[in-house]
């Protein structure tokens, strides 16, 4: 065995080869546990431990991870949710379409996310992990009827980008994970975005400040507190505060505490309006509400653990 | 100075800001000693300011952005083509609100930069955007309405996703957490107004990864430069 050819081939497909072990000590750690000459012997157990540190495992705080795995988590319920509402066939040209993107968009995610988690991620759940009826709360069931369908979609889409907004902060010291994040949150938000253009009923459909009655009208950002969402019994939580400091609920007009409605003069003619200025932020959500509220879509007994 | 220890130097000589608790962050974004780390003349392009390091840097980029779309919608307001529209009508509420979230956020980093707050932009908004256009009329130079209101909120996304990894507080990086997905949805809704199904495209979400494509700040900053005046050209030298 050469190991110089061999760290040369390998900077040849990884430049970063040596900041891999670098960046974590491991060379120096390894071998300073060996504390002795380094026989041949051992050297076939050495570099697989050297090589499992920096490719196999992640290198990832347990915060990190915890992050990671609920995210991957919701990305799972998103695309099992979206491949049942394809397969039952109550979509349209158009909305067939739209969603075929979307959960395209959800397994580029889950992709992501497993390539980041490498050994840590959790396995794949599989569509018999979930109940998106949420145990007969949704009625008619998502792949029976389109309103029912759109209703549950929102609540996912609008979970979601809150869940990532929750964990941007525990990212902020792993700055490559922190980019994977942010470019899969303002995604979700777009789905989120389109998924409220449908269900007020279309571009051409004037939305109403909180969504109006029974969130019958949601615009394609979230007002207020949604009058509880379109599923008030599953998706009131979804708009509410969380159990943090840091989750206040989405009417919060407070940002780093400067009250941001009376620090603004609105442009024209307009007023200073509440509904207005709680759409300019939208806010996060910390892990243990995402998870409770995650949970009623988990099937009878969570036969995989997921969401604890 | 009172508050001198909030302020640091980072390795590689960078101005650091210590985690600001909200509390407390009024009180210091009003403390002089902050100034160092803000925006300057930058000698490498005459003319040009540069918008700073560290967590000013990220939020005055942000603040040029948000001048720039709360001006363009304060523009759209007083154009021929919304003030046509039925008070009713779907495109009426969707820029009456855009106009009123942009405003909301640019006055937030206005005032949460404080000193060390950009200057006031000068734009050039009607050079390359017709307000009296709905969308761009075929053979115009000019874009419409709804066409430049989309390059805004695309740009806005792909700048804060770019520059956020910049910040040094996280509680500036939920803030700006905040404010994208807002822009997010925004550009999803023009979208969807200029095209069926237009939420997102591969412009915008990376085909294979299926994750925004970010700007750097010096990218985002190309296309911004394209709406200000050359006496308020910007630079981000320090966020590379």
């Amino acid at each position: 065995m050469n190991l110089f050819n061999l760290f040369a081939d390998l900077e040849r497909v990884d430049p970063d080869v040596y900041g891999r072990f670098d960046s974590r000590r491991q060379v120096f750690r390894h071998v300073g546990t060996a504390g002795k000459a380094i026989s041949s012997a051992m050297l076939p157990g050495l570099l697989s431990g050297l090589f499992q540190r920096a490719y196999g495992q992640t290198g990832l705080s347990g915060d990190i991870i915890a992050v990671l795995n609920l995210a991957l988590s919701l990305e799972y319920l998103e695309a099992y949710y979206y491949q049942a509402a394809l397969s039952a066939n109550i979509l349209g040209i158009d909305d067939k379409a739209a969603f075929t993107t979307i959960l395209q968009d959800e397994q580029g995610h889950i992709a992501a996310l497993r390539a980041t988690l490498s050994t840590a991620a959790i396995a794949d759940p599989t569509p018999a992990a979930f109940d998106f009826t949420a145990a007969g709360r949704v009625s008619p069931a998502p792949t029976a009827s389109l309103a029912s369908f759109l209703a549950v979609a929102q609540a996912l889409e609008d979970l979601g980008v809150r869940a990532y907004k929750g964990g941007l902060a525990a990212l902020l010291p792993s700055k490559d994970v922190l980019k994977i994040a942010l470019g899969i949150h303002s995604v979700e938000a777009r789905h989120a975005s389109h998924v409220r253009t449908l269900r007020r009923g279309g571009v051409g459909v004037a939305g109403a400040d909180g969504g109006g009655p029974n969130n019958s009208l949601p615009k394609s950002w979230v007002s207020l507190r949604e009058n509880n969402g379109p599923l008030p019994a599953l998706t009131t939580a979804i708009y509410a505060a969380g159990t943090t400091v840091d989750s206040p609920a989405e009417d919060n007009m407070v940002q780093v505490k400067l009250n941001v409605q009376t620090n603004s003069d609105p442009p024209g003619a307009n007023l200073r309006l509440p509904a207005a200025t709680s759409e300019a932020f939208d806010e996060p959500l910390d892990a243990a509400r995402v998870k409770t509220i995650a949970l009623n879509f988990v099937a009878t007994g969570n036969p995989k653990g997921l969401f604890l | 100075m009172l508050f001198s220890r909030v302020l640091t130097t980072g390795s590689g000589g960078l101005p650091l800001l210590a985690p600001i608790k909200r509390r407390s962050f009024l009180t210091y974004a009003g403390a002089t000693t902050l100034a160092l780390a803000g925006c300057q003349k930058n000698d490498a392009t005459p003319g040009a300011t540069d918008v700073g390091s560290g967590n000013i840097g990220v939020l005055n980029l942000a603040y040029a952005l948000e001048q720039v779309e709360a001006t363009f919608y304060a523009s759209v307001l007083t154009g021929d083509y919304y003030t046509k529209l039925a008070p009713a009508s779907a495109e009426y509420q969707i820029l009456s609100d855009l106009a009123r979230h942009e405003q909301v956020h640019v006055d937030f980093f206005r005032t949460i930069l404080s000193t060390n707050a950009l200057k006031q932009l000068n734009l050039t908004l009607s050079d390359t955007i017709n307000f009296n256009e709905r969308t761009t009329p075929t053979g115009s130079g000019k874009l419409g309405v709804l066409n430049a209101a989309r390059q805004l909120e695309d740009l806005g996304v792909g700048l804060y996703n770019g520059a956020a990894p910049f910040l040094l507080s996280a509680d500036y990086l939920t803030v700006l957490g905040k404010i994208v997905s807002v822009e997010a949805r925004h550009a999803a809704l023009l979208r969807d107004l200029l095209a069926t199904n237009g939420f997102v495209g591969t412009d915008v979400v990376d085909a294979t990864s299926r994750q925004e494509i970010s700007l750097s700040p010096t990218a985002a900053l190309a296309q911004l430069n394209t709406y200000l005046a050359a006496d308020s050209q910007l630079t981000a030298t320090k966020l590379t």
